[in-house]
């Protein structure tokens, strides 16, 4: 199964939460998990670096890829069988070459914060990709929620949302994310995370897997 | 000491049967004809080389040309159908002009 993380609007959290999602799917699903960065100097390629120096055991592979070799990449990762490819998109997207791209993965999930410009940008991405891909299955997913804050025109935004795609159950800010400075998530961080990410992963992404496996 | 004169004449003897034996068994065969019955001789009509030569004609089997459709392909649709790429940048704008002026300011 492939998912990619995207949105045009940086800083949303797609490595964060694309590591997390990695970590959970290598540990509680025993998946075999690929990662494919195609941002150039993006900070998976940082943290991927700072592990390797640290010799860490990680649960996933991690590739660096751009749109010139991404059909190549993706076409030999997809001879893997029984393995989850995930993907974080690059912020750029005028380039013809991403349409091909869009072709390959089976859900795309946008993160997204609750302010002005990002819920624009994230609309904006959520549209582009109906327009490329017509039928994906999207999933935006808010990222950076400070239980006791109150966001204005929350409940607006999450009915705009809606009409185009779900939106999940939030993921709550922590010190921990400012805090990550390799693959190797801290524990407490993945435990912390992982309800929330079990609820997405059986909610959204499992039905898709399943659908997945029957059509094959 | 032999003399070697004879030996040479009747080497060139027994050369000059063996090469009028070759050339009346060409003559004596039809011209143009295969001692097994095919016809060897090539003829080129004029008129045929002024219609176009139809090179399917030559291909009796064609199966060792055949290739797999795999190799033939041209791989997962890439294209934006027919859209220029700066226009689905456009119609997704204002797809989304369409849903932020639902939410208030």
């Amino acid at each position: 199964m492939v998912i990619a993380f995207g949105n045009i609007k940086g800083g949303t959290g797609k490595s964060t939460l694309l590591l997390l999602l990695a970590s959970y799917l290598a540990r509680a699903e025993k998946k075999k998990v690929f990662i494919i960065e195609m941002q150039e100097t993006g900070a998976l390629g940082l943290l991927f670096n700072k592990s390797k120096l640290l010799e860490h055991e990680l649960p996933f592979e991690y590739f660096s890829c751009d749109l010139s070799r991404f059909g190549l990449l993706s076409s030999r990762l997809k001879l893997e069988t029984d393995c989850d490819i995930l993907i974080e998109l690059s912020t750029s997207i005028h380039d013809e070459r991403i349409l091909s791209v869009f072709g390959c993965f089976d859900i795309l999930i946008c993160p997204f914060c609750y302010d002005s410009p990002t819920v624009n940008s994230t609309i904006y991405f959520a549209n582009l990709a109906r327009r490329i891909r017509p039928g994906l299955a999207i999933l935006f997913l808010p990222n950076r929620i400070i239980p006791t804050a109150f966001y204005e025109f929350r409940a607006e935004i999450d009915q705009v949302l809606r009409q185009m795609a779900p939106v999940s159950t939030a993921i709550s800010e922590h010190i921990g994310f400012q805090r990550i400075s390799s693959m190797n998530l801290p524990q407490e961080l993945i435990l912390r995370c992982e309800a929330t990410l079990e609820l997405i992963f059986y909610q959204y992404i499992s039905p898709l897997r399943d659908n997945n496996n029957s059509q094959n | 000491m032999t003399n070697p004169i004879p030996f040479i004449y009747g080497l060139a003897a027994i050369y000059l049967i063996y090469y009028l034996a070759n050339l009346l068994f060409d003559l004596l065969t039809l011209p143009g004809t295969d001692p097994k019955g095919g016809d060897l001789a090539l003829t080129v009509s004029l008129s045929d080389l002024e219609e176009p030569i139809d090179a399917s004609s030559y291909l009796d089997d064609d199966q060792g040309l055949s290739q797999s459709s795999a190799l033939l392909s041209s791989g997962e649709v890439s294209a934006s159908g027919g859209v220029r790429f700066e226009e689905v940048l456009s119609l997704a704008l204002n797809d989304s002009i369409f849903y932020t002026r639902q939410i208030p300011v």
